[in-house]
């Protein structure tokens, strides 16, 4: 079999390093950057610093303790309302990704100029106040509990609101969640091309859903994963709407329940664990993302 | 059809032994686009085996055509059919035929042994047989010990060679080549090009390959298919499209094509520099103005016989300018009705004639193409 003899040499190197990547030099950081930076710093580490001192030192005792972290666990009702949202996130992100997706690939290859609407649909929820929107989800759900019992719109009220099956709270988040989990998805999509990578794929035998999980998902990781994580951390965050659809996730225990433990410093212990939580996430994403930039998407070599 | 060295034969076994070509017919295929044709009638048949260019400027309709033989659109009206059979309608994933895109378009997330594979894959071959499969397609085009790569670990060439190692190893029946060459540097696209042709001659796939680069075309193709708004104007073998251009479209398309001012004498028969000639093709009416086209190499030069004083004969000019081309010089004359010309001598004979010297144009005794002269007929 013949084979092509030599390959051009101009091969692109093997870059070990993320563009753009610089060391900090803190001798080059003007003082007034210095300045700006500090108050910055301030602002998150002040109320952070005061949170963490107010849950290890007992003013009555004056001592120190980290009892109220070693206590969380074993609260009542913590595994049970944690459970439950980490159930309607997950629900949540699904139907998102579900609805999101396919509509964003549609109009990215055949409808380009619905772009805008899809974008300004996608914003709407930014300007939307959760309490409106739960006043309005309870009436609408209020109005079908009051049919007359055995019609399905009445079945269907109840079912939403049914604490087992909170059908009611994916559906409203996916509305709320939907501004993070789009403009994560777009900036992934616009590093790559899309219609190309489709197309390959297709040409190559891959059915639609086969192109869109191993061709086009793969290249949106990034993209999906902060959304997904934006989502999560809102979902765990989010009282409004579930305090006044009467569900008990983790932020509405929080505020209800765990202030009833010794001292009040358990609700403050949860809140900040949970804090540094989402923010060891964000970080692991940041990281991955940012491998991900140098190992997959980045074609400036080419 | 062109020919080059034999090739050795290929192993039993081998991905090359496992592919042969086959017949790809395109017929009265017709594609809009809003109010914008972009095939209006386009007919064009490949032999197996066969590589044919599609060749024509921006907006002819050439990529359009070779989307609908993937494809990747759908035609309104017209067919498409490989080995008698009608896939106008059949989905991209199922026609069985490899493409090679004009941008780079491997999976960034696999490496090239991975891209390679995702054909086969889809077809439930093992993972042991895809390694085989990978590892024999990338040294086929010169990529061996580099399927552990990333696409962005590759030059742009390297990114080509294996997107044509992923393209052969579904077994297509019909290799597609939309401009691959490209986005690359003059270098990297002749090697490529002369490696793409081995390639295709060896395993005897039918291929249709689209460009916009005349010199690509004709040092590829066995035919060159030239496109003109949405249609067919010449399908033929290089070397006729360049001697016998059908059109005037194609004689000006194709190659450098001097366009001199002449007139029909008699039918069949046309003045130009002084010099009668036979018209290949239509000829238009006696007495009519025309254009001569007339290729570079087939004008000779002679110093200007008339002397100073005396009238000029119809072919006299002045040397503007010489153009060094290696073994040929271009000379461009510029003749008595202002209008200029080009001739490629050989360079020891053009140094007969520096820039400004006084010279008359000798066209070889050849048929020539005659077209209605546009200008004489505006103000006619």
């Amino acid at each position: 079999m013949t084979t092509l003899t030599e390959t051009e040499p101009e091969a692109a190197p093997v870059r070990k390093t993320a563009p753009g990547a610089r060391r900090l030099d803190l001798r080059r950081v003007r003082w007034w950057r210095g300045g700006v930076l500090g108050l910055l710093a301030l602002y998150f580490v002040v109320p952070l610093a005061a949170c963490f001192w107010f849950t290890v030192y007992d003013s009555r005792t004056h001592q120190f303790s980290l009892s109220p972290y070693g206590q969380i666990f074993g609260a009542q009702g913590f595994t049970t309302s944690v459970w439950f949202t980490v159930k309607v996130a997950l629900l949540t992100i699904v139907i998102e990704y579900l609805l999101l997706i396919p509509a964003m690939i549609a109009v990215q290859l055949w409808l380009p100029r619905l772009r805008p609407v899809l974008e300004s649909l996608a914003m709407v929820p930014l300007v939307l106040s959760p309490v409106a929107l739960v006043v309005g989800v309870n009436t609408v759900l209020g109005w079908g509990t009051n049919q007359d019992p055995g019609t399905p719109l009445f079945q269907l009220s109840v079912d939403l609101r049914d604490p087992n099956t909170p059908w009611i709270l994916p559906i409203v988040y996916v509305l709320i969640a939907m501004p993070f989990a789009y403009r994560s998805l777009d900036a992934s999509m616009r590093t790559v091309d899309l219609r190309t990578l489709v197309e390959a794929s297709r040409g190559l035998g891959a059915s639609w859903p086969l192109t869109v999980w191993r061709a086009v998902l793969p290249n949106l990781r990034t993209g999906l994963l902060s959304g997904a994580i934006l989502t999560l951390a809102l979902v765990f965050g989010e009282y409004t709407i579930s305090s006044i659809l009467q569900f008990q996730p983790f932020s509405v225990w929080i505020v209800e329940d765990s202030q009833g433990a010794q001292s009040g410093q358990l609700a403050p212990a949860v809140s900040l664990l949970s804090l540094l939580l989402s923010w060891a996430v964000l970080f692991l994403v940041s990281f991955l993302g940012g491998r991900r930039a140098v190992v997959g998407t980045d074609r400036s070599s080419a | 059809m062109n020919t080059t060295a034999p090739a050795p034969a290929p192993a039993s076994d081998s991905a090359a032994a496992r592919m042969r070509g086959v017949g790809l017919d395109l017929s009265g295929l017709h594609r809009s686009f809003g109010a914008t044709r972009a095939l209006a009638g386009f007919d064009l048949s490949l032999a197996p085996g066969e590589l044919v260019a599609l060749l024509g400027p921006s907006g002819c309709g050439k990529t359009t055509a070779l989307r609908i033989v993937a494809g990747f659109d759908t035609p309104d009206q017209g067919t498409v059919s490989l080995d008698g059979k009608d896939l106008t309608r059949l989905s991209a994933a199922k026609r069985d035929m490899g493409m090679v895109f004009q941008s780079y378009s491997l999976f960034p997330h696999l490496t090239a042994a991975q891209n390679v594979g995702f054909g086969p894959r889809l077809r439930r071959i093992g993972s042991a047989e895809r390694d085989r499969q990978a590892d024999e397609l990338l040294e086929l085009v010169g990529m061996a010990g580099m399927g552990g790569r990333y696409p962005h670990q590759l030059s742009g060439g390297q990114q080509q060679r294996v997107a044509l190692a992923r393209a052969l190893a579904v077994r297509p029946k019909v290799l597609l080549l939309d401009e691959p060459l490209s986005a690359l540097d003059a270098k990297v696209r002749l090697q490529l090009r002369e490696e793409i042709r081995r390639i295709q001659q060896e395993f005897g796939i039918t291929t249709l390959f689209v460009t916009h680069d005349q010199e690509e075309a004709l040092s590829m193709a066995d035919r060159v298919a030239v496109m003109r708004a949405g249609s067919l104007e010449q399908c033929a073998a290089p070397a006729e499209l360049y001697d016998r251009p059908a059109t005037a479209f194609v004689a000006q398309f194709v190659g450098t094509m001097n366009h001199l001012s002449g007139q029909i004498i008699e039918a069949g028969r046309v003045r130009v520099a002084g010099r009668e000639l036979p018209v290949d093709g239509p000829c238009p009416t006696v007495g009519t103005k025309v254009k001569v086209l007339i290729r570079p190499e087939s004008l000779d030069l002679a110093a200007a016989s008339a002397e100073a004083g005396t009238a000029e004969s119809a072919g006299a000019g002045q040397v503007l300018m010489a153009t060094f081309l290696g073994a040929t010089t271009r000379l461009t004359v510029r003749l008595g009705d202002g209008s200029e010309a080009k001739a490629d001598l050989p360079s020891h004979r053009a140094s007969e004639f520096p820039v400004g010297s006084r010279v008359d144009l000798i066209p070889a005794p050849r048929p020539v193409l005659a077209v209605e002269d546009a200008d004489d007929t505006a103000e006619g």
